[in-house]
């Protein structure tokens, strides 16, 4: 049985590096992941992964809420990104832009398909690659919120504590994001037909 | 169908394709570049922690060697500034650098080079460097600090005496290769020793020495003749250095010479009890001639008030030669010293006593009181000089050949560094003839 987080985190606290490794092996694909599709780079997003986790490792003596680890290790995260995004002077793609590099098929072709199968688990790996790109073209506020709560899980508190806002603010952007994300979709599925 | 969704499927769709996404993995990689990074993070931080102290204590040692440095400086290699202390009467200093006088009264006076003491007709004043010399100035005398030294050089302290008595103590065993000079216009007066005075009148300058012993130079002869005329001056002896001439050969201290000598006691850290004798090898014999007996009257609680008042009958006494008294008081004394045992003081009262039996005629009395100061004191440098009154009272007085070698003897081999193996030489040979 794994040990909580309160525990390792204790642990870590007196200086026990062993425990901060378990919570590191524990969370470190969730934030890579996370930050990869906030960032839209894997390289950066790498970096910034560990980055974070040093951070974290650093400040753990501040870290005083209880039960709220993963919320404040996405925090860090989230503010590392905004301090990339303002470095990279990063902006948005718009959806319009070729998937492919060889630019013969568009984003909504594939994802028309898609939106008509009733099993997500198991999507194409090339739909994947569509919904995360889909994704990319999502503005940074409604992807925050897609990205925490829809694919980290996180509950509108917690990633309203990420994001410094408040519940009802991010539940508003993401029925809003899966909207946009949607009328893309149909949109897309439109021009496939028409 | 698919336009004419409704809102709560839509969302729901789309969470369920979302929360499908597959997650991601940090490459294996990086994960243990930041599990050995993590690792050695924490070992610098634990070494900039554990630095800390030794960068604080590096500062402090800076800040420590520098205040060394400057205290060091100003310790070791600054002048030495003797202070004029214990003033009465009227006393007055002129500051070279301001260029004025001003009364001394009861300030502590520091001196400065050039700076001048000089002592009224109803004044007195002692200067010293505390450990290093004490002079103290009588009635009607100037002096000039001609030379001082810092703790670490080895040049000359130099007063230039203009007129009037000085009283000097100066421990040369302290450091060597420094001179303690006073010059009067007739005489250099070196101490090679400890205990002298010099006193410069107007036409001639009178120099006593109680302990240690003093080089004394004709300056006016110098000079006039071009060569230094030199004589030592030993314990107990005194030279008078007159105008144009060199130093009288030193002849031995008037009895009345030797109290006024007991000033010599009075300065600075000298016991308040002391014998009037010098540190000679002449002073068994000075004991035994009937000597005073000093007791400083400026430490009050020092000695019992009765105790006092018998020393000074006893010095009264010495100085009418009247014997009666003694034999009474000597008596009174010895009960005293039975409820007063101070060691500091008894071996000093008890040499005092013996040598006041001998002085009595009671030969008995003396030998038995002298040998009771061997028995209690054997570290004192008084035993020797106990030893050889024994010597002398066995030869002299009771004329026991046999004891009186013995106690010789026993000089020599007890007491070989004492100034009284030089007595016991020549007394083994009397007895040998």
């Amino acid at each position: 049985m794994q040990p909580p987080d309160a525990e390792l985190i204790a642990q870590a606290k007196s200086g026990d590096k062993q425990a901060f490794v378990v919570l590191f092996q524990r969370y470190k694909n969730r934030i890579y992941a996370y930050l990869a599709r906030y960032l839209r780079d894997e390289e950066t997003a790498q970096d910034l992964t560990l980055e974070t986790f040093l951070a974290v490792y650093n400040n753990l003596q501040s870290y005083t809420e209880e039960g709220a680890f993963l919320p404040w290790v996405y925090k860090i995260a989230t503010n590392l990104a905004k301090r990339e995004f303002r470095r990279k002077r990063i902006g948005e793609i718009s959806l319009d832009e070729p998937v492919t590099e060889s630019g013969n098929s568009t984003l909504g072709d594939m994802i028309a398909d898609e939106l008509n199968r009733p099993d997500h688990n198991a999507m194409k790996a090339e739909v994947v690659e569509i919904l995360e790109r889909a994704l990319q073209r999502l503005s940074e506020k409604y992807r925050q919120a897609v990205l925490l709560c829809d694919i980290e899980g996180l509950t509108y508190e917690e990633a309203a504590r990420v994001l410094n806002s408040n519940a009802k603010t991010v539940g508003t952007h993401l029925l809003r994001a899966r909207k946009v994300l949607f009328k893309y979709l149909l949109k897309y599925k439109q021009d496939l037909r028409g | 169908m698919f336009p004419n969704m409704d809102e709560k499927t839509i969302q729901e769709t789309m969470r369920g394709m979302l929360s499908a996404l597959p997650g991601r993995e940090l490459p294996e990689a990086r994960t243990t570049v930041f599990i050995a990074r993590l690792y050695k993070v924490s070992e610098e931080r634990r070494r900039i922690i554990d630095l800390m102290p030794f960068a604080r204590t590096r500062a402090f040692a800076a800040v420590a060697a520098m205040l060394i440095c400057v205290i060091g400086y100003n310790y070791l290699l600054l002048p030495l500034s003797p202070v004029v202390v214990n003033a009465t009467g009227t006393v007055k200093i002129y500051s070279a650098r301001k260029n004025e006088w001003s009364f001394v009264g009861k300030r502590r006076v520091k001196l400065a080079k050039n700076d001048v003491v000089k002592t009224f007709d109803d004044g007195q004043a002692d200067v010293m460097i505390p450990g290093i010399y004490q002079m103290r100035l009588k009635r009607k005398s100037e002096v000039r600090l001609a030379r001082s030294i810092s703790r670490l050089s080895s040049g000359n302290i130099t007063y230039d005496v203009a007129r009037g008595k000085v009283f000097t103590y100066y421990d040369k065993t302290r450091k060597t290769g420094r001179e303690f000079e006073l010059q009067t216009s007739e005489a250099l007066v070196s101490a090679v020793g400890t205990d002298f005075m010099v006193e410069a009148a107007p036409a001639s300058t009178w120099i006593g020495v109680l302990d240690g012993m003093v080089r004394v130079t004709g300056v006016s002869a110098q000079r006039l003749a071009g060569e230094a005329k030199a004589v030592l001056v030993e314990p107990g002896q005194k030279t008078v250095v007159r105008p144009g001439l060199a130093p009288e050969k030193p002849g031995r201290l008037m009895e009345s010479e030797l109290m006024d000598l007991e000033e010599l006691y009075r300065i600075g850290t000298k016991p308040q009890v002391a014998i009037l004798i010098s540190s000679g090898r002449t002073r068994t014999r000075e004991l035994l001639a009937a000597t005073p007996l000093y007791v400083s009257s400026k430490k009050e609680g020092v000695l019992p008030a009765e105790m006092d008042k018998i020393i000074r009958t006893f010095n009264q006494a010495i100085k009418t030669r009247s014997k009666e008294r003694y034999a009474e008081n000597i008596r009174q004394f010895e009960r005293l010293l039975e409820r007063y045992p101070d060691p500091k003081y008894n071996v000093q009262f008890s040499l005092f006593i013996a040598a006041y039996y001998e002085h009595l005629g009671e030969h008995d009395k003396a030998i038995a009181a002298f040998r009771k100061v061997i028995e209690k004191y054997p570290q004192s440098s008084f035993a020797s000089v106990a030893q050889c009154a024994i010597g002398i009272i066995y030869e002299e007085k009771l004329n026991d050949t046999a004891q009186a070698k013995f106690a010789y003897e026993k000089i020599i081999s007890a007491y070989p560094d004492s100034p009284e193996v030089e007595e016991a030489r020549h007394g083994l040979e009397r007895l040998s003839r």
